[in-house]
């Protein structure tokens, strides 16, 4: 008698057990969106950045908090090396975080699937606060006639400088009307005098904007309109902006291949913040903070150089990036709450200042200003030096973008690496790249 | 549920309708017990193993729904995607220099450690845990400092007055492997502790007849604890090389499969092609593929085990 109720006792725990487990496993596999008893709200926010952005963030999620004591929201949060395995991944799961901070290159292949939430009905009843946001800004979130994200600020290609060392080399600080040359001539002779890198590469070359500026300056584009083929037929322009780098890296004035290979991948830990390097060349505007904390002192941005035989300012402004929704979130009511709260609150504007590019909100952005930081006023000075040079937006992006800029990657290094002359570089990335967008 | 062959009657005796509350009471207990795994089994193992067949003969974007297209994925794979054979060449050359490497080692400190000198069982633990370790993301870190060209490793080459120059061990195409290889090598925890336990099996009479011919130590490992090993070297071989056919991490980490995709494992490609681009269905593919490679690997592995592994019983 006794052994059959141990038995029985023992089944029923167990039984209990793996069924907790189970709902353990159900509630994991439904995501944390769900109501709790009293009545508050969980959505979840994603973002990738550096550590100066997470503080900001954490700090504007904990006013909005107060603010709405019956909403959580959820951090997710990473550096960009990774960030998209894990949205894919949880796309795939259909499990996206409710909101989600998207960059305009790799939108469309979201928006085509339907991942993201339409934003425009939001809009259109008022739940979504788009005031003080002019159309410029909001056109930057459109993708295919819809409203999918709204644009955090605007930004532009930027590289950074150490005075300090340049007057130590008695060299003259990077301008605007620099052209390639002037800027290759700049490296060398930083190199020379200081015996460090003028930076760690000339321009920045594994994600392609480099080139696309070059493009651009010689009437071309990375990407044709229809997004089907490369925007530019003569392989000339590869063969010479790759040639640039080479020579670079000949002279000693930028690293070379094997250098780049192990570079760390965090800004704080780039050449330039340790004194290795006088300048950085690869980084966006809004970077200003994250690389000027790395270094322990404040570097300067400069713009891209101009060529000089161009025929079109190549320079461009870019939103810096995203605010999107889940297609999948449970609670739109909320999530709009959030946003009106991230772009329109001037304390989280003041808090937020220009890491995820110069706020679009105009009431914010002139209260920004006026209470800025020296960081802060530095990227203003620099975004209004980067608007009056800059040419036509740049068209969005085909969704095999981040295959193609994969396949321009893997080039550059066989180039720079020296396994294939530019030349073959040319006609090789020309090849991978129509086959990819040809499917 | 003693054995097979009562389960079977039991069942048998099930359809007849027999002695239903019997076999409840037998066979329900174990299956309840085994719930969780199973449980476990099925919705993690099962379960995906099985979709991914699906989405192998799919055209599946992840952030999209699959479309059936046959075999295309497959014809891709085998008629124009040079990155699929690269990878398979990286993986291979890992596994040829990881597996005897980490395998020898592991022998080597066994013999160490098998007699119980004073603490010996401090080392035992100490050289386990980079097995623990070994494939976490921290070591992988370190990993990349270490080999950098201001890293560590040429520190004490220098100073050993081997080199006079740093060499950059990560970004040179031809020992970025190599770095990898060395990590694998480190493990060796776990097939020590295994060899350990082999060793402690071999009868000492043996090693005393061994003497008593004249056999010095070297002869008495060659001819002795060799022979009577091969179990277990057979047992470790299997486990290990499975288990090196999918590394990712460490190479995820440490050189992101460049340079030149000269430590594109094929992993890291499948990851790459399935996560990173999104092409899911072209992922399982490649999964398929590996798996079936694996299972290739092992079956000619077993067939060849009759010619070298020697079982103690054999005769009996």
């Amino acid at each position: 008698m006794l052994k059959k109720k141990t038995i029985i006792t023992t089944l029923a725990l167990v039984l209990v057990f793996s069924l907790s487990m189970t709902a353990g496993a159900w509630w994991i596999f439904g995501g944390g969106d769900k109501k709790e008893d009293d009545g508050t709200v969980t959505i979840r926010f994603a973002w990738w950045g550096s550590q100066s952005r997470h503080e900001r963030t954490l700090k504007v999620i904990k006013l909005f908090e107060q603010k709405y004591p019956n909403i959580k929201v959820q951090p997710e949060y990473t550096g960009w090396g990774g960030y998209w395995d894990k949205m894919n991944a949880q796309a795939a799961g259909k499990n996206l975080p409710d909101v989600i901070q998207h960059v305009r290159k790799y939108i469309s292949g979201y928006a085509e699937n339907g991942q993201l939430l339409d934003l425009s009905p939001y809009i259109k009843d008022g739940s979504l606060d788009t005031t003080n946001i002019a159309d410029v800004y909001l056109q930057m979130g459109q993708v295919y006639g819809k409203q999918i994200g709204l644009a955090t600020g605007v930004n532009a290609p930027a590289g950074y400088y150490d005075k300090e060392l340049f007057d130590k080399a008695g060299v003259a600080y990077p301008s605007s009307d620099d052209t390639w040359e002037d800027r290759a001539e700049m490296f060398k002779k930083l190199h020379d005098r200081l015996g460090i890198f003028g930076a760690s590469t000339p321009t920045a070359q594994q994600d392609g904007t480099g080139f696309t500026v070059y493009l651009r300056q010689h009437g071309a584009d990375f990407f044709a309109e229809d997004g089907k083929s490369l925007g530019y037929d003569n392989d000339q322009l590869f063969v010479d902006f790759m040639k640039m780098d080479l020579d670079l890296m000949k002279s000693g004035a930028v690293q070379n291949a094997s250098q780049r290979q192990e570079s760390a991948r965090a800004i704080e830990e780039d050449l330039v913040t340790k004194q290795k390097a006088a300048t950085a060349t690869n980084y966006w505007s809004n970077q200003l903070a994250a690389i000027s904390t790395g270094a322990g002192k404040m570097l300067t941005p400069f713009l891209y150089p101009t060529a000089k035989d161009q025929t079109q300012e190549g320079r461009f402004l870019k939103p810096a990036m995203l605010l999107t929704v889940s297609s999948n979130t449970e609670h739109p009511e909320e999530v709009m709450k959030f946003l009106n709260f991230w772009f329109h609150n001037v304390e989280a504007g003041k808090i937020l200042g220009t890491d995820r590019g110069t706020p679009v909100e105009s009431k914010v952005k002139s209260a920004v200003k006026m209470d800025a930081g020296k960081y802060d006023q530095m990227v203003f000075g620099f975004i209004d030096k980067a608007a009056a040079n800059a040419g036509s937006v740049l068209p969005p992006q085909p969704p095999a973008y981040q295959e193609v800029v994969k396949a321009y990657e893997e080039v550059y290094w066989k180039v720079i690496y020296k396994q294939i002359s530019p030349q073959e570089g040319a006609k090789l990335f020309r090849k991978e790249a129509n086959s990819i967008l040809g499917r | 549920m003693k054995n097979k062959f009562e389960a079977l009657s039991t069942v048998t005796s099930l359809d007849t309708g027999m002695d239903r509350k019997k076999w409840l009471k037998e066979n329900l207990i174990g299956y309840t017990f085994i719930l969780p795994w199973l449980i476990g089994f099925l919705a993690f193992i099962l379960y995906p193993v099985l979709s991914s067949l699906y989405y192998s003969f799919t055209k599946y974007n992840i952030v999209g729904t699959p479309h059936w297209i046959g075999l295309k994925n497959y014809i891709t794979i085998f008629t124009s995607d040079e990155k699929f054979w690269t990878s398979l060449k990286v993986t291979f050359y890992y596994v040829i220099f990881a597996v005897p490497l980490r395998l020898t080692c592991a022998l080597a400190l066994a013999m160490v450690f098998r007699k119980t000198r004073p603490m010996t069982n401090f080392y035992r633990a100490a050289y386990y845990v980079p097995s623990i370790l070994g494939g976490s993301v921290a070591i992988s870190v370190v990993w990349r400092q270490l080999f950098a060209s201001e890293g560590a490793f040429n520190d004490i080459l220098i100073a050993l007055g081997l080199m006079n120059e740093r060499i950059s061990w990560i970004g040179h195409p031809d020992t970025a492997i190599w770095t990898l290889i060395i990590l694998a090598a480190w493990q060796f925890g776990s097939p020590m502790i295994i060899f350990l336990a082999g060793l402690k099996q071999i009868p000492q009479s043996l090693y005393e007849a061994a003497k008593i011919d004249g056999a010095n130590k070297w002869q008495q490992f060659t001819q002795v604890t060799i022979p009577l090993l091969t179990p277990v070297i057979f047992f470790n071989l299997l486990m290990q090389m499975v288990k090196m056919f999918m590394v990712f991490t460490q190479a995820y980490v440490i050189t992101k499969g460049g340079p030149l995709n000269s430590t594109l494992v094929y992993a890291m490609y499948l990851f790459q092609k399935g996560i990173g681009y999104g092409h899911l269905g072209y992922g399982s593919a490649l999964a398929w593929i590996i798996l079936i490679i694996l299972t290739l690997a092992t079956v000619i592995i077993f067939k060849t085990s009759n010619k070298w592994v020697y079982y103690e019983t054999k005769g009996d």
